[in-house]
């Protein structure tokens, strides 16, 4: 500093000190303080609080050590009964998203045009009074519905809903048929409303059969399944079976793994059903007395479905499938099923499902001790299995919901007019049922009635395109959370959308991270993280017996963040107009502490544990052959015939067996329907042929349409997960992408071998879009591509080939971005970090000699909901390969 | 309060916030004016001449793409020096949690590792304590991030404030 001397220094201190200049009042006791080194953890000093983990889906139980206001170490919740004190790699990146040095902390407007990177910070107040003025008008003219909300990840168990609920807009939108609503309705439909997902009692079993579930690496549950169902292997040699395209984790541990063809799993499990049939291993008495579908019936319908059929479909070897099937019906009822994306995210995987979820019937298992269990799973208000539990609720006066869009009582009838006409006659045809639970096209999508006839699932791939057709008008678009701009199908249309102003005139964004979503928003609003706030927490727990946790603050929101319930309420409160009698509590704690008023714990004490569960309580089994109890059964009806229905307040409630009234199962006729009319009726609605397998009441196997046949040179092409990863919602957590950063397309050596290609080779992959009853199905020519290189892994299906598609992000800073600026889209216009642990970019990129960061395949996935039921088929990808 | 002093609170003061008409008062001071126009020479249009609300703006684009969203230089220790950077957070923050530490309202929701929050504790101390403090948490990256900052400041006030934290 050549020409800066300290004279210059001192004179402009002089200066400043006889002007203007105010000293800051600032007080500091730096010598109460030890600046030495910290050192490690020193668990003398360091506070332990109990929280809930938000890094996945599982959800478990930790505690995190807090030095000095700072959270150094998350560690596993012992009390957590479903998780028994394990944690993964993931409970760590807690840690790493909330301390990484590009988080948000201030609310932002944008300055230049949406998405070219220009921002200011504003305050709170600003960013209220706007967005405020923006919606109100909305609320006051009766059209509350274009506002939008959109979420991806939202644990805040209804307080999201009850704000778009008090503002009257049905616009609640979310990810499920991107996730798992393919996988949800069998079940739902098997099983009622109140087990969209199942609880199987791994740690008694003695024999499981996977149809690609991974829950050695990633699922819902996982974490709570794999400790025990390795328990039950090790100390009591279950044996696990798994059919996969792929040699995952789960896979490479099971006892057997069995390679098949993708979209084929409903084959080898109809085979099973087949075989079980005929060697008359079926547990008649369980069937006859619960299932809706007669012996015979079923009978019939698997007739053709034999192993050796089975095995041309699947590959499979058919006496493989054969002893399969007599090992798990001979285990019964300590047996169960398992599956997930692997066997439901395909056109033919709602079916698929329902043939799995057979197997369980058939051999008698359902509820049984080792078998395929049902625990409590939703919110603690008194539903099904959930009898004698304290009832928690959402302490604020509820806001009722919006009026529904059909025929009926409360007929939105401006919103529905505005709908095409063609939608129109759609849904004026509909039954009542569904007529009277229509809210539009982006909430109740007319042609996938059955993603809301359970309940809303929606059809989250489809919002997008829907706006751009004008099915939709939006003022106010509010994504929380939300990575559809990177992680959905067609992301790039995620983009177009969010791109243009006229049909997103204002999007407004809620996060942590600056992501690809929130860089095409025009005003962030910063999210505190999981280790800063409050939630509720209930899952169903795999020891079956219910129980509770709170997320609690280990810290204060950093920066000016603050928790959705916060955000809300102030927001409420600004929007006025009667929003703010729904939001009157006067902080987080307060409204928590009210929600769970109801346990037989003190709040401190709860705070204390993390946990309440009542140990004591009999297990989740067999909950349908519980007697119904004297008080449910004050002025209920009660029949006297075997079979008939119990009814109270015009509810039924429950089933005569053996002359004595029982639960059942949570369905209308309270039965396990393993053939259920609605698949019949929606396809009927919506003009899907009765020929498609997904309009089938029984359950059936068909061929996924665009792999039949498939040409020579054609592959298909799947994703995964891998065990460090969550969604997109991790590639920017530092210590996760130093584990796992690229996603390289493996195939099997043969597969590499026919294509010319050796490992490492970049290669360019190019996706077809679908055939069947789908959107856009059967458009010619290349869809999208993108180009990767080449891995190879034994024990792949040789006509698949695989990524993860967890990193290649073009926006959420150094660590997210990586080295991926060949793959980068022109949006991203952000500047990287200078980070002196990242100095250069991180040390896998390919300028420090590393891999490189991985690239992003989601441009080049079709939209491909499944009929009827809106889910992402994933894994049906038919493509080419071409060497680079 | 040492001339020394008042020149770091200045630095943090423009550092902690984007420029306000106050502070730009204070700057377009006569003889403050002058000097910093010695220090900075392309400070000079700025100094002299009165703000638009879009010159305000732009300086507010300019703070937010430097110091807060994706920054281009990152004002925090932990930029620099990650795990270091936690424990000067985690004391900061304990100083805050605990009443060893008030910090006026513009600074209160800075990260605690920010460069303007350090700054200007430096100002509250002397002696020993001092030369601790600095050593420990100021010269470890504040040099870096003062060169990083002269080098990608695309508006001459934050030009400025690197030149005067490289002294």
């Amino acid at each position: 500093m050549s020409d800066l001397t300290r004279r210059h220094l001192l004179k402009l201190g002089s200066t400043l000190l006889a002007g203007a200049f105010t000293p800051l009042n600032v007080s500091a006791k730096t010598s109460e303080i030890n600046w030495g080194k910290l050192g490690r953890l020193d668990y003398t000093k360091a506070k332990a609080t109990p929280t809930i983990c938000f890094a996945c889906t599982n959800h478990c139980g930790v505690i995190g050590w807090e030095q000095d206001g700072i959270v150094r170490k998350i560690e596993g919740n012992p009390l957590d009964p479903n998780s028994q004190g394990n944690i993964c790699s993931k409970a760590q990146g807690m840690i790493s998203y909330t301390y990484y040095p590009e988080r948000i902390l201030y609310p932002l407007r944008r300055v230049g045009k949406r998405g070219e990177g220009k921002w200011k910070r504003i305050t709170w107040d600003e960013a209220y009074d706007e967005l405020a003025a923006k919606l109100r008008p909305l609320r006051e003219n009766g059209t509350p519905e274009e506002f939008v909300f959109h979420y991806g990840r939202d644990k805040t168990k209804g307080v999201t809903k009850h704000f778009t609920n008090a503002f009257g807009t049905p616009h609640r939108l979310n990810r499920r048929s991107i996730c798992s609503s393919n996988r949800r309705a069998p079940l739902m439909s098997f099983y009622g409303r109140d087990f969209e997902w199942e609880t199987q009692d791994l740690e008694n079993t003695k024999y499981c059969v996977n149809f690609g579930g991974n829950p050695y690496e990633a699922y819902q549950g996982g974490l709570f399944m794999v400790h025990r169902l390795q328990r039950a292997r090790v100390e009591k040699g279950a044996k696990l079976v798994t059919f996969e395209v792929r040699p995952s984790n789960t896979a490479s541990k099971s006892d057997e793994f069995h390679t098949l063809m993708p979209g084929t799993d409903g084959a080898v499990a109809g085979a099973m059903i087949h075989t079980i049939l005929k060697e008359n291993l079926q547990d008649e008495k369980f069937w006859n007395r619960w299932s809706n579908y007669s012996l015979e019936d079923l009978r019939k319908q698997v007739k053709d479905y034999t192993p050796e059929w089975a095995e041309q479909k699947s590959g499979v070897k058919a006496s493989d499938i054969k002893r399969i099937a007599i090992e798990f019906a001979k285990a019964a009822p300590a047996c169960c099923t398992m599956s997930n994306r692997g066997s439901a995210k395909h056109y033919n995987g709602m079916q698929a499902d329902r043939l799995i979820r057979t197997l369980d019937v058939l051999v008698g298992n359902v509820g049984k001790p080792g078998g395929y269990c049902l625990s409590s799973l939703r919110g603690w208000s008194g539903h099904y299995g959930q009898e004698g539990l304290p009832k928690l609720k959402l302490p604020e006066p509820k806001a009722s919901s919006p009026k529904p869009w059909g025929l009926g009582e409360g007929f939105n009838e401006t919103a529905f007019k505005k709908l095409p006409k063609e939608i129109q006659d759609r849904v004026n045809n509909f039954p009542d049922k569904w007529r009277k639970k229509y809210f539009g096209e982006l909430a109740t999508p007319s042609e996938y009635p059955l993603s809301w006839h359970w309940y809303s699932m929606r059809v989250g791939q489809l919002v997008y395109p829907y706006i751009q057709e004008g099915r939709q008008k939006v003022s106010v678009y509010m994504s929380f959370t939300l990575g559809a701009s990177f992680g959905y199908p067609e992301a790039n249309v995620v983009r177009e959308v969010l791109q243009d102003e006229k049909l997103i005139p204002f999007h407004v964004a809620i996060d942590i991270g600056y992501g690809e979503q929130s860089a095409l928003a025009d005003m962030i609003l910063p999210e505190a993280t999981s280790l800063e706030r409050w939630d509720y927490h209930s899952t169903n727990n795999y020891g079956l017996i219910p129980y509770t946790g709170v997320r609690q603050p280990l810290v204060k929101p950093q920066g000016e963040s603050k928790t959705m319930p916060q955000m809300f309420r102030e927001l409420a409160h600004k929007i006025g107009g009667g929003m703010e009698k729904h939001f009157t509590y006067k902080d987080d704690e307060s409204f928590y502490k009210d929600w769970y008023k109801n346990l037989p714990m003190e709040w401190e004490e709860f705070k204390r544990r993390g946990i309440w569960q009542d140990a004591t309580r009999e297990k989740d089994y067999e909950l349908y052959e519980r007697p119904l109890t004297e008080a449910e059964l004050k002025d209920a009806s009660v029949p006297k015939g075997e079979g008939e229905l119990v009814q109270k307040g015009g509810k039924v409630i429950g089933i005569v067996k053996d002359g004595k009234p029982v639960r059942g199962f949570p369905t209308p006729n309270r039965k396990i329907n393993v053939f259920d009319p609605i698949f019949e009726e929606a396809a009927k609605a919506v003009g899907l042929p009765l020929t498609d397998g997904n309009a089938s009441s029984a359950p059936v196997f068909h061929d996924v349409p665009e792999h039949v046949n498939l040409a020579d040179d054609h592959y298909i092409f799947s994703t995964f997960k891998w065990n460090v990863h969550t969604q997109g919602r991790s590639g920017h957590w530092k210590y996760n992408a130093e584990i796992i950063h690229t996603n390289p397309v493996f195939m099997h050596p043969d597969t590499g071998k026919a294509l010319g290609v050796k490992e490492g080779d970049s290669v360019e992959l190019s996706v077809f879009r679908p055939h069947g009853h789908t959107y856009r199905a059967k458009e010619e020519g290349i869809m999208g591509s993108f180009q990767n290189h080449v891995r190879f892994l034994k024990g792949m299906h040789p006509k698949v080939v695989m990524c993860s598609h967890h990193v290649g992000h073009f926006e959420h800073g150094i660590v997210g971005k990586s080295d991926t600026k060949e793959s980068l889209p022109k949006a991203a216009k952000t500047p990287s970090l200078v980070d002196q642990d990242l100095k250069g970019g991180v040390w896998w990129s390919k300028k420090n000699g590393g891999i490189g960061g991985g690239v992003h395949i989601n441009d080049a996935l079709p939209i491909n909901p499944a009929p009827l039921i809106g889910g992402q088929n994933w894994y049906d990808n038919v493509c080419k390969i071409e060497k680079v | 309060m040492t001339p020394e002093s008042a020149v770091q609170q200045l630095a943090a003061t423009l550092l902690a916030k984007e420029i306000t008409p106050e502070v730009l008062a204070t700057l377009q001071q006569p003889g403050t004016s002058e000097i910093l126009k010695q220090i900075e020479p392309s400070c000079a249009d700025i100094l002299d001449q009165e703000w638009t609300p879009q010159a305000f703006e732009d300086a507010a684009v300019e703070f937010c793409r430097l110091f807060v969203l994706n920054p281009a230089v990152p004002a925090r220790a932990a930029a620099y020096f990650e795990k270091d950077a936690l424990e000067i957070a985690g004391k900061i923050q304990f100083m805050l949690d605990n009443g060893f530490l008030e910090l006026p309202e513009s600074f209160q929701t800075l990260a605690p590792d920010h460069v303007a929050t350090l700054l200007l504790i430096q100002t509250t101390i002397s002696g020993d304590d001092a030369v601790q403090f600095i050593s420990d948490n100021i010269t470890p990256w504040v040099p870096q991030f003062a060169t990083s900052l002269l080098e990608k400041s695309e508006h001459p006030i934050y030009r400025l404030v690197a030149k005067l934290l490289m002294n």
